[in-house]
């Protein structure tokens, strides 16, 4: 099946610097995608080529096989969007804002929004000067879903949100790719996406330094820990080494992509002791992924 | 049916969902003929992607241990819980192993093993009731 979001070699400079750099990402249908980075690393601008915002200066970007540029209108009525701190007009209830951006869509518009507002448990009474910033967000999600989008990109949706409302959050995000829609989620809060994603990339300075589904990740990226009596062994031959440190007898690597069969042999190797090979927490895996780079 | 899930543990969250599943019919928690969580519901009570929970409920499916009812569900089988059982017990006996290999490395003989084990037994049986 097409990837129902796919960009190749994506690129966009600002002056000097390159914030975007040779992204290239294919986005399954019914993905949580979580695209992971720290502030600067490119994820609002490759966002904003997405939803059309911005066209790339090299490369492509396309959401259900239409160029995200060319045919960014279309795409409007199909892809949701929810920016880091959207801002909409505060003097009106969260009713009026919904009637508001009801004239630009379709009739189904504002019945839609008005049944994920009382999903959301929103007043429609209360006025957007007035409301936290959870349910702010909560009103940027309702109108986002209220098109009925096939697509949903979100960029930060939890930064600034108590725990409860980002539970509740990610529990509508799973409940939305249950019904087939695809969600391709920004964070730079790294653990909290690790049970909801299904798919993962990391990236920083406008590169893309690996992509994967969660399971894959397991395997891509393991540490071995070992304990040795004369010397301790070369990491480069158990795959590509991402970090590498010890004390004493004691030495453990982080590596990418190992090599099994040259695991097993370390495993007999004489004067190599308690071996052990296991997975890492998202975070950690992100770390040692910026870690090789540097 | 409760279950916790674990992220960060070593154990992927879909061998998780299987083994508490199995546990609790095993335990006679989750009873023949009852219906598991839809994908959805667990999902959204677990918040774990959704393909998560149906690639457990598949590996329960090709167990034995539940069977899809169209429009209704993943129905309890009437050889779950001897399959559930079966593979508690299978589980126990290799922890149990694991125990005995440690006792016999200590020097334990297997007189005292005995002893060891049918005190435990009594305990737990004991706080049991």
């Amino acid at each position: 099946m097409d990837p129902i979001i796919e960009t190749h070699d994506l690129c966009k400079r600002f002056g000097g610097k390159r914030a975007v750099d040779g992204m290239s990402l294919a986005v399954p249908k019914g993905a949580i995608f979580a695209l992971l980075g720290d502030n600067g690393a490119g994820k609002t601008t490759t966002i904003r080529m997405l939803t059309g915002q911005l066209p790339a200066d090299r490369g492509s970007a396309k959401i259900l096989g239409q160029d995200c540029w060319a045919a960014a209108e279309k795409l409007r009525l199909k892809v949701g969007y929810v920016p880091e701190r959207p801002r909409y007009y505060d003097w009106m209830t969260i009713a009026e804002i919904g009637w508001f951006a009801a004239g630009f869509h379709a009739a189904e518009f504002y019945t839609r929004y008005q049944q994920w507002l009382d999903k959301f448990k929103l007043d429609a009474n209360a006025r957007l000067d007035a409301i936290s910033k959870g349910e702010y967000a909560k009103v940027g999600l309702a109108l986002a879903l209220a098109i009925d989008p096939e697509v949903l990109i979100l960029d930060e949706p939890t930064s600034g949100l108590d725990l409860l409302v980002r539970q509740e959050f990610l529990g509508s995000m799973v409940g939305m790719a249950a019904e087939g829609r695809t969600i391709l989620i920004s964070s730079h809060q790294i653990g909290e996406v690790e049970r909801v994603a299904s798919h993962v990339a990391f990236i920083a300075s406008g590169k893309l330094l690996l992509t994967a589904t969660m399971d894959e990740l397991r395997q891509r990226i393991i540490r071995l820990k070992l304990r040795y009596e004369a010397e301790p062994p070369d990491a480069a031959v158990f795959g590509s080494v991402l970090q590498t440190n010890g004390s004493g007898k004691h030495w453990q690597a982080v590596l990418q992509d190992p090599r099994l069969e040259a695991l097993e042999t370390l495993k007999r190797t004489d004067g190599i002791h308690d071996m052990e090979v296991s997975t890492l927490h998202l975070e950690e895996i992100y770390c040692a992924l910026l870690a090789r780079k540097v | 049916m409760l279950f916790s899930i674990h992220a960060d543990g070593p154990v992927p969250i879909y061998e998780q969902i299987v083994a508490q599943v199995i546990y609790g019919v095993a335990a006679g928690a989750v009873k023949v003929g009852s219906f598991i969580p839809s994908v959805r519901e667990l999902a959204e009570q677990l918040l774990v992607h959704p393909n998560t929970v149906a690639r457990a409920y598949q590996d329960l499916e090709r167990l034995g241990v539940v069977t899809p009812r169209r429009g209704r569900g993943m129905e309890v089988t009437s050889q779950a819980p001897t399959a559930c059982r079966s593979k508690r017990r299978d589980l126990v006996r290799r922890r149990i192993r694991d125990a005995l290999r440690e006792a016999a490395a200590s020097a334990l003989t297997p007189d005292e093993i005995r002893n060891l084990v049918d005190e435990e037994l009594t305990a737990v049986n004991g706080k049991r009731r």
